[in-house]
């Protein structure tokens, strides 16, 4: 467990939680692994006092080695053990016939999580059968105010992959806060355009 | 011994805030108005520091803390601490007082890297300069501001875009936070994999938290290993225009995350656009310092330029403005994208302007080499051309930049950006009409063709919104304090010929 800098807030709730695969944007190039592949998530930064209960994870994952026949080959697990994992069906991207791109959600008991040291483990291939349901639409019961940053790699060492960065968003106010990021651009561009009359 | 580190830091951490370094730049532009009231021009300072100091602590315990974390960067005490102090300070016999800071600054940062060496085991092997990216930025600074006083104004400013291209273009890979990081870093350039594009890992490293800062230039983000900062603004916009609105209306977190940090970023941008306009495009973009070198080589050469007509820089400009919609267009096809990665039949790529920029070609080749792109097309097309392409472009490209003088700094949407600032932000081109002998060299020497220095015969302000602030006009005026610089108030820079161009 690494802190990096979070900060905690009291808005934090702790039964939210988004997450976003944000990998680095490289194609599949050679993904059509024959094997299955692990992933394992280690938590990087300490989950905020109070954070306890139930976690919902949901984002998009599209790992670049990531190519799978089936969106049922693949398993997300905490301490070996699967838990039911939902997938859009509407946001599956395929190259060549494979997907490559999925939104997935699931459920994490925190207790599950620390007993499982904290990790998560992300596994795909022609050998796994994830409890997968497809569903039209995730639900979107996530709030949103603190962010962990994590990072995902294969099991064994040295990776010739790039980082996955899990981002778990768990904050009551963001449905609201991005949008004040539009006042501070607003005050600038009009003391910009009250400067502009003034100079001239 | 934690605690006075926890408390030192909850002291400082509101000067890494842009608003802090706002309220404080234009209280020094009302302490620098002569014409203001003495009593405010003493007070304005310590009021404005004291106020937004509260005012940020104030926010922050009310549950803004996150809110105000995603816009922090030691860019703004660098700014404050360091680079205001050395442009305002008056240049007597007290100013060697003031180099003190620096120094120490300097040797802070040295005695970090030396910290992080101590944790590299024994036959670590070499490992370039191990040090974060605050102690890097903080530390270059201050090797800057005591480096100006010994330098001449354009010699002071080529060390300034040489050091700003070596952390841009080199930073991902020379200058890593500590051992494990900088094994990380290898283990992933050293095993790409054939056929695929190795530019993967784009760290963030300007903040130590994976927060991004884009800078109001190109350093691009697909260098190899990662640019010091994660992409130019115009990915930036880009990303934006791929979010799905209606996904981050209903509540989606992962749509709302993009947007939240994209906003953040998009405030940081316009705040270092605000202070320092295209000042960022002549000292700082990578770009702009390699087109800089094709044209010393142009000139070594004996080789003339071409100089465009006023209706083709119009069309210049009208071009950049029409790829860089088109790209913004294309990006926000993004979130239609069907179950095969197609919209109407078509693949559109992640970046579409990306696909034209010479930053994309350039960057990763310049810090990696041609093998940075792979030898024939493939899937990753979507992301880069493959390397022979790669090859005919930067070709192009190179032979564009070295005919006609900053030819992408007229296409740039970036700079399109950045010059709307260039009148009404606090950088300010003033010309003493008085002093003007009309030699017209400011206008021979301006690298974008830009005649109103030149012919301004009555007004001060002499800025215009294709100047890229390189102040090569200010460093060759033959008449002492005929032009110069004014920032926040101040004039930080003025001709001064018979001084052989040293910057004042």
């Amino acid at each position: 467990m690494n802190p990096r800098g979070m900060r905690n807030s009291p808005l934090l709730l702790p039964a939210v939680a988004g997450l976003a695969l944000c990998l680095c944007p490289l194609s599949a190039g050679g993904a059509a692994a024959a094997e299955s592949v692990k992933l394992q998530i280690e938590l990087s930064e300490t989950p905020a006092p109070g954070a306890a209960g139930t976690l919902r994870v949901t984002g998009r994952f599209d790992h670049p080695r990531f190519a799978v026949d089936d969106c049922r080959q693949l398993e997300v697990a905490a301490g070996g053990k699967a838990l039911p994992l939902e997938i859009e069906s509407s946001s599956m991207v395929k190259e060549f016939g494979r997907v490559v791109s999925v939104r997935l959600s699931f459920t994490v008991e925190r207790a599950a999580l620390e007993a499982a040291g904290g990790g998560l483990t992300l596994s795909w291939g022609p050998d796994v059968r994830g409890r997968t349901t497809l569903v039209e639409r995730l639900s979107d019961e996530a709030a949103a105010v603190f962010t962990w940053e994590r990072f995902a790699r294969p099991e064994g060492g040295a990776s010739d992959e790039s980082f996955a960065s899990l981002e778990v968003v768990a904050e009551s106010g963001a449905e609201h806060t991005y949008l004040w990021y539009l006042l501070p651009m607003g005050l600038l561009l009009a003391l910009l355009t009250v400067r502009k009359f003034v100079s001239a | 011994m934690t605690f006075p580190v926890e408390a030192i830091s909850a002291l400082l951490v509101p000067l890494t805030s842009p608003f802090f370094c706002l309220a404080v730049l234009l209280a020094a532009s009302i302490a620098a108005d002569a014409q203001k009231p003495r009593w405010l021009r003493r007070s304005v300072l310590p009021a404005a520091f004291a106020s937004a100091w509260a005012l940020y602590r104030l926010a922050a315990d009310a549950g803004a803390s996150a809110w105000l974390a995603r816009l922090d960067s030691p860019l703004f005490p660098a700014l404050l601490g360091l680079a205001l102090p050395a442009m305002f300070l008056p240049r007597n016999r007290w100013y060697p007082v003031f180099l003190l800071a620096p120094a120490a600054c300097v040797g802070l940062a040295v005695a970090a890297a030396f910290r992080a060496y101590g944790s590299v085991p024994e036959g670590g092997g070499f490992h370039w300069l191990l040090i974060r990216p605050s102690f890097l930025v903080v530390g270059a600074t201050a090797l800057l501001v005591l480096a100006q006083p010994l330098l001449p104004l354009g010699s002071f400013r080529r060390l300034v875009r040489g050091t700003a291209f070596l952390v841009l273009m080199f930073g991902g890979f020379m200058f890593r936070q500590d051992y494990a990081d900088y094994r990380e870093m290898v283990s992933r350039r050293t095993t790409a994999r054939e056929k695929v594009l190795v530019l993967g890992e784009t760290v963030p490293s300007m903040r130590a938290d994976n927060q991004v800062v884009h800078l109001p230039g190109a350093p691009c983000r697909l260098s190899a290993d990662g640019g010091y900062v994660q992409g130019c603004n115009l990915e930036l916009w880009q990303r934006l225009m791929q979010v799905d609105f209606g996904r981050a209306a209903a509540g989606d977190p992962g749509e709302r995350n993009v947007l939240t940090l994209a906003l953040a970023s998009a405030t940081v941008f316009l705040f270092l656009c605000f202070v320092g306009a295209r000042w960022w495009c002549g000292w700082i973009c990578p770009l702009s310092t390699l087109g800089g070198a094709l044209d010393w080589v142009r000139r070594r050469l004996g080789l003339d330029f071409l100089k465009p007509s006023e209706g083709l820089k119009t069309g210049f400009l009208a071009g950049g403005l029409s790829l860089a919609g088109l790209g913004l267009l294309l990006a926000r096809l993004y979130p239609g994208l069907d179950a095969g990665g197609r919209v109407l039949g078509c693949k559109i790529p992640v970046y579409p302007f990306c696909k034209l920029c010479p930053g994309q070609s350039l960057c990763p080749v310049a810090s990696q080499g041609p093998q940075a792109f792979p030898p024939l097309p493939g899937m990753e097309w979507l992301f880069g051309f493959f390397r022979i392409g790669v090859l005919v472009l930067l070709g192009i490209y190179l032979f564009s930049f070295a005919a006609v003088r900053r030819l992408w700094c007229r296409f740039c949407p970036m700079g399109m950006i950045a010059g709307l600032f260039n009148k009404g932000g606090l950088l300010r081109l003033e010309k003493e009409a008085g002093k003007c002998n009309r030699c017209g060299v400011c206008s021979e020497v301006c690298p974008m063709d830009i005649d109103v220095v030149r012919a301004e015969l009555t007004g001060s302000n002499v800025s215009s919104y294709h100047c890229v602030l390189c102040l090569k006009c200010v460093e060759h005026c033959p008449r002492d304090g005929c032009l110069g610089l004014r920032f926040a108030g101040g004039r930080v820079v003025e001709s001064r010929f018979a001084a052989g161009g040293k910057a004042s």
